[in-house]
């Protein structure tokens, strides 16, 4: 058995040697970019992700992210320190999820994914015609690290930690009675609740945790990108966070990361390619890839890298 | 604020946009009743179809209206392909058919967007300059035949789904699906029957909206949306509530647009939604609340 787990050990330890190193590694602003990116989507997806646990859909997680953003700069700008302001935007973002959530959690999958949807189309023209927000030219924020040399290198640092306390507390998470309650709630409703599940009550704890994260992704997303639109309330950014953990893998906390790789990765990779109307094959790829997954590997790309890790493993075990 | 005169200038305006959504929604709906899918692709249809007859109508130098034959086959065979090939094979499961039909929508928009471009385009009709006055109130003659020509549809339509045998047995799997098996159904056929009308309103739908509204690449997903909307409002698998609640919705956001401004449009649809859907959450003529 300790066989077994020292080697599973690995699957982590491996991995994170690799991410914290990376920085020492390269050093092409770009490169850290796309990195820094990886990691950022890797949150928000967890986030959207952990939503799904309970069998919940959104399709406006942007809602989330954006009053994350939102909420940092506005603060920032009425005169809190950054710090500060970057630990409130995610209970900011939690008590809309507290407002969305007591109002719809009784709505079945699709009618809370429309609600959701309809806050981000709510929030757009609110902060597109506010005053303190920028109206549509948006707001500035000033960053954790203003030197120009290492803005990247530490930006890179900070993203890792959220990611990794993202990435240890959801799990915890799962693995507690909260998980266990929110795949029984997922997989059959109603004997969820013969077995004395209190329903509402989960869906609402885990509706609020998954806001709760969308609206730290959205915090120091803010404090890194440096200026923010009501663009961020676009549906495009509601659906990348589906769009990773589908292809990562769904009912999972490896998916999201994994996911947010392959399609950071995927779309930077085709700006490299020399064609006409870039953006928009690029979104015809992206596309292609989702239906192909949908099609035929709807558990995504986790369970098969897992299942090669078993497969090498008890290749060595029988050869040792 | 508003005079009078005025009002009623967008109260007309607003019926006429209300029976083209009425078109989009309505097939949307029966999509949902007969084969419980959202189909999320279904405005890529309305884009599509506007974008044939804008092209036909104008390489051939042809009224628009006597295109919408040729508009509603293309449409029509599309969405019975997307069936067969996509929606069929997946099977029931809601996640995944989001994603499926938001891949395809990704695809189709930007296809559309490189043959095409970003360009906002209208369908000009022959008939575009002419209006009849009625007391102050100016009518397009274009906006007319919108009405009377959905008005036309959907009364043939109600006669075939309530009086037709085909629309009997249709009646029959959206109310009970296991149970039409049971009498010896054949559900696939129906299912595909029902992506074809869909198909054929969306191909209507599309033309009509070129003519009065315009078109872009982009004007797809956000029919959709409106479409599930509206189905919502109106009560999920009620044809007759879909067109009252587009109305309804086309209405209240040509008021706000005229009075505040275009970009709280949404805005107001969106929180009437949301008072819907906590109030009645089976909608205003709808019979179940279906997950």
């Amino acid at each position: 058995m300790t066989r077994i787990s020292n080697s599973w050990v690995w699957v982590i330890v491996i991995p994170l040697l690799i991410f914290g190193f990376i920085p020492f590694l390269i050093s092409t602003p770009y490169l850290l970019h796309v990195c820094i990116m990886i990691i950022f989507y890797a949150i928000f997806s967890l986030s959207w992700g952990f939503l799904t646990f309970s069998g919940q859909l959104s399709l406006g997680h942007a809602a989330f992210l954006g009053l994350g953003c939102y909420t940092t700069a506005i603060f920032v700008k009425i005169g809190f320190p950054l710090l500060l302001a970057v630990v409130l935007a995610p209970f900011i973002a939690l008590a809309a999820g507290l407002f969305i959530g007591c109002v719809c959690i009784r709505l079945k999958g699709w009618f809370l994914a429309l609600a959701t949807l309809s806050l981000t189309v709510i929030l757009d023209p609110i902060f597109g015609s506010w005053d303190i927000a920028g109206r549509r030219g948006g707001i500035a924020i000033p960053s954790f690290f203003p030197s120009k040399e290492y803005f990247y290198f530490f930006q890179y640092y900070l993203f890792l930690i959220i990611l990794l306390l993202t990435f240890f507390s959801l799990y915890l998470l799962l693995n507690s009675r909260l998980g266990a309650a929110l795949s029984a709630i997922r997989q059959n409703e109603l004997e969820a609740e013969l077995a004395g599940i209190n329903i509402v009550k989960y869906k609402l704890i885990c509706f609020l945790i998954s806001s709760f994260y969308a609206g730290l992704a959205g915090a120091i997303f803010a404090q890194y990108v440096g200026r923010i639109t009501p663009t961020i309330f676009g549906f495009d950014y509601s659906l990348m966070p589906a769009l990773m953990t589908i292809v990562g893998g769904i009912y999972s906390v490896w998916g999201p990361i994994v996911g947010a790789i392959v399609i950071v990765v995927l779309t930077e990779g085709l700006k490299l390619l020399p064609l006409y109307g870039l953006h928009v094959i690029r979104i015809v790829v992206v596309g292609t890839i989702l239906i192909l997954f949908v099609l035929f590997a709807p558990k995504g790309i986790t369970p098969i890298i897992f299942n090669q890790l078993l497969r090498i493993k008890q290749f060595m075990r029988s050869n040792s | 604020m508003l005079s009078i005169d005025s009002l009623l200038q967008v109260l007309v305006w607003g019926v006429v946009v209300g029976c083209i959504y009425a078109l989009i929604a309505s097939g949307f709906s029966l999509i949902f009743g007969v084969t419980k899918i959202i189909n999320l692709a279904h405005g890529e249809l309305i884009m599509i179809s506007g974008y044939t007859t804008y092209w036909l109508s104008k390489w051939f130098q042809l009224n628009p209206y006597f295109i919408i034959p040729v508009s509603v086959l293309i449409s029509l065979a599309l969405n019975t392909g997307f069936y067969c090939l996509f929606f069929r094979v997946i099977g029931a499961e809601k996640i995944r058919e989001a994603f499926l039909a938001i891949g395809l929508v990704y695809i189709i928009e930007n296809t559309a967007v490189l043959l095409w471009k970003e360009d906002t385009r209208l369908i000009l009709s022959p008939y575009r300059t002419q209006s009849i006055g009625l007391g102050s109130l100016n009518l397009g003659l274009d906006q007319l035949f919108i009405v009377i020509l959905t008005i036309t549809i959907f009364l043939v339509f109600s006669y075939l789904v309530s009086k037709s045998k085909i629309g009997k047995v249709l009646r029959a799997v959206s109310q009970n699906r296991e149970a039409a098996l049971m009498i010896g159904v054949n559900v696939i056929k129906i299912d595909i029957l029902a992506f074809m009308l869909s198909g054929a309103l969306a191909g209507i739908g599309g033309t009509l909206l070129g003519i009065v509204l315009y078109l872009n690449p982009y004007v797809g997903m956000n029919l959709s949306i409106l479409a599930f909307i509206i189905v919502v409002f109106g009560g999920m698998g009620s044809i007759f509530g879909s067109i009252v609640a587009a109305i309804i919705f086309s209405v209240v956001q040509q008021i706000t647009v005229f009075s505040w401004g275009g970009e709280w449009s949404n805005m107001v649809a969106f929180i009437i939604l949301l008072i819907v859907m906590v109030l009645r959450p089976k909608g205003l003529f709808g019979k179940e609340v279906i997950d």
